[in-house]
């Protein structure tokens, strides 16, 4: 039987797969067209905790793992994280406390790459 | 001490006698739930400990509570649809992305708290704000490439 959750998997595959083909073909430091800017950054100047993940998953893409580390940390170390809870389908695995870290992280991270000063200034891609 | 093994099938303790009799007290325990005591390596129905049956619920039976202890009741499948809003978080620069693991956290505390409606509302709202995210980021994708094929020149990166 396909279970909604094998589509859905099959379906994030192939949108995976694709996205990450065209991401290794393109370096988006170097080609201004795409992919397409961050509307976030373009209209506030503001970093978001996504910013500099697709110039990540260029040099990861490329096996610069420094280099991915440096445009986005958090978008590298939540890769394992995506990984295991599509291996571990069960919901159950997940405790409420791992969420609300996960969240606390990625709004900490989204503050503290838009201050301005060394060392916060590592996090900004 | 001792070990216990709850509904979900996972391994809890060690925790002291008292606690156990206190969940099988409440009904979160069952007399078949296993129970291994400490320096043992058996795992046996709670039942066949007498100090830890001795409290016996008499008469009314409490209805069985949240997770990990509810005895036979499965856990709902309420989808925290966690995995889109990490990746529309990360992946859209969107600000939705992050409500939408707001919701994910909340369908799964009132989960664990047995609040099955409250979790099945969060867990529409996770839905709707990551869909959310995921075309917000679609259509300024669209409209930036339209914007720079009619101007073709250079502009800011993602």
């Amino acid at each position: 039987m396909v279970t909604e959750r094998a589509k859905f998997f099959g379906a994030g595959m192939i949108c995976a797969s694709l996205v990450a083909a065209v991401v290794f073909a393109f370096d988006p430091s170097r080609v201004s067209l795409f992919p397409p800017p961050c509307p976030l950054h373009q209209y506030t100047g503001l970093w978001c905790p996504g910013c500099g993940t697709t110039r990540a998953m260029h040099q990861l893409l490329h096996g610069n793992v420094a280099a991915a580390f440096r445009y986005n940390p958090l978008a590298i170390s939540l890769l394992p994280v995506i990984g295991f809870l599509f291996i571990r389908r069960e919901e159950s695995v997940v405790k409420p406390v791992w969420i609300w870290t996960l969240l606390g992280v990625v709004v900490a991270f989204g503050v503290l790459r838009n201050i301005p000063v060394y060392p916060f200034t590592l996090l900004a891609p | 001490m001792f070990k216990i093994i709850g509904a979900d099938g996972k391994q809890y303790g060690p925790v002291s006698a008292e606690q156990i009799r206190q969940w099988f007290a409440e009904g979160r325990a069952k007399p078949e739930t296993l129970v291994q005591a400490e320096g043992s390596t058996d795992w046996k129905p709670l039942s066949q400990f007498p100090e830890l049956a001795a409290a016996a619920p008499a008469g009314i039976v409490p209805p069985p509570l949240s997770p990990p202890f509810s005895g036979n009741q499965p856990r709902p499948d309420v989808p925290t649809y966690l995995v889109p809003a990490i990746i529309s978080t990360i992946f859209c620069c969107m600000p939705f992305g992050i409500v939408a693991i707001v919701f994910a956290a909340q369908v799964s505390t009132r989960l664990n708290a047995g609040d099955i409606a409250g979790a099945q509302k969060a867990s529409r709202n996770a839905r709707t704000w990551f869909w959310a995210a995921f075309f917000v980021g679609l259509i300024s994708a669209a409209f930036w490439l339209t914007l720079v094929s009619h101007r073709g020149m250079r502009l800011h990166r993602w």
